[in-house]
């Protein structure tokens, strides 16, 4: 036995044509007045039906191509979350060429023998460390 | 100190100049615009709600009919979170985007300048070279940033363009679903309107008369929530248009051309958006 998958443009069809069918009947009812009280009822329950399996297409033309995108919209999530990280980083390398600015200044401060710049320089470094989340790019 | 600047800035100076420390402002507005745009949800809010809502045009003694409209809701009701996804999924791409693109990281000014005026004040740098070192400063960093900040975003754009362009030819293909949703609320409707202009048009002709005058402003309210439909369409192909474009270019993303390309993008965006807008301000008043 084979299994039939229907696509989300044929079940939107297929949902077109339940609609047509049911106002096609319902116009074919109204207008014949001496249809009995029982086709009425019968004509009436089709087309009610029809309308309820147009719904039903509806929905799950969704829901297909829903079920199609799973992998695009984890793939496209991954992504982002790499892209968030990436800018972390580039956070982390604005403070870490901070305080690579920083150790320049000691640097040269120290070979100056002057105490106060030292101490300036290494305050201004010391300040600067507890800021770097340090994860530098690959 | 100055001697110390040459040897470790001058090959920033030589990244900033190679890098181009070029201005991506047009693909920050374009992020922007598109996260703005795609994580608009009334449409989707408007789908799910339907058969709910659509039970007003039913017949008073047709409980049947409603039963169904509240199975056929509930079982629609679980892709009220998955279309969420679609929105949210574009939304935070695009948002990482412009912010890969823009131009507002931390900025480190505050933290230097001290530091070369401490330097200064002591001595150790001419009060006259202090502004080309803090110059110097920022642009090591700016060259350093702004290289890393175009690969990653090459990176970005290289990695997330499938996957986006699937996700936006999924959610063009969803509006069609949702159109056919309005065709389902709109033959429910028929089909009310007709049974009861059939027994009024016979037993009570103000009744029919009053039923028709109703007639014209709820087809007119179908049409209005159809309306939005297709410039959002246009607004999500023009976002998958101008990501194809800055995909193909990614090798030359600064390029003052490809940037103008974008820009035009950001404007068809811009204005099939607003018709959207309009569309369902329109329709709620």
């Amino acid at each position: 036995m084979s299994t039939m998958t229907l696509t989300d443009t044929q079940a939107l069809a297929l949902g077109k044509q339940y609609r047509q069918a049911s106002a096609a009947l319902r116009k074919y009812r109204l207008a014949k007045d001496a249809l009995s009280d029982t086709s009425v009822k019968q004509l009436k329950l089709i087309e009610t039906s029809l309308r309820d399996a147009a719904r039903d297409m509806t929905t799950l033309a969704v829901a297909i191509v829903i079920d199609e995108g799973q992998a695009d919209l984890a793939a496209l999530g991954a992504v982002t979350d790499d892209a968030l990280a990436q800018l972390d980083t580039i956070n982390g390398i604005k403070r870490v060429l901070s305080v690579a600015t920083a150790l320049l200044g000691l640097a040269a401060a120290i070979p100056t023998g002057k105490p106060a710049e030292v101490a300036d320089a290494f305050r201004a470094l010391r300040e600067l460390l507890p800021t770097v989340a340090v994860k530098l790019p690959a | 100190m100055l001697q110390l600047i040459k040897r470790y800035f001058a090959p920033a100076l030589l990244a900033c100049a190679l890098a181009g420390c070029a201005n991506l402002g047009a693909i920050k507005e374009f992020g922007s615009l598109s996260a703005d745009s795609a994580g608009y949800s009334a449409l989707t809010d408007d789908y799910i709600g339907s058969l709910e809502r659509s039970k007003r045009h039913t017949l008073r003694k047709d409980e049947a009919q409603r039963a169904t409209l509240t199975r056929q809701a509930l079982a629609r009701e679980p892709q009220r979170v998955q279309l969420q996804l679609y929105h949210q999924s574009i939304e935070a791409y695009m948002a990482s985007l412009a912010a890969l693109a823009a131009d507002e990281l931390t900025r480190y000014d505050g933290q230097i300048d001290p530091l070369v005026n401490a330097a200064t004040r002591n001595g150790m740098i001419a009060a006259d070279k202090a502004g080309m070192v803090k110059a110097l400063s920022k642009l090591l960093a700016d060259a350093a940033t702004n290289a890393y900040r175009q690969r990653e975003l090459k990176r970005l754009i290289a990695a997330g363009n499938a996957p986006l362009q699937g996700i936006l030819a999924d959610m063009v293909r969803i509006m069609a679903g949702f159109d056919a949703a309005i065709d389902d609320d709109a033959a429910l409707y028929d089909a009310y309107y007709e049974e009861l202009m059939h027994l009024a048009e016979k037993n009570e002709p103000v009744a029919a008369e009053l039923l028709w005058r109703e007639h014209g402003a709820t087809v007119a309210s179908f049409e209005q929530r159809r309306q939005a439909i297709a410039p959002y369409i246009a607004t999500l192909k023009s976002i998958g248009a101008a990501h194809q474009s800055l995909y193909d270019h990614r090798e030359n993303i600064a390029d003052r051309e490809v940037l103008a390309q974008v820009k035009q993008y950001t404007q068809q965006i811009r204005a099939t958006y607003r018709l959207v807008r309009t569309a369902r301000k329109q329709e709620t008043q």
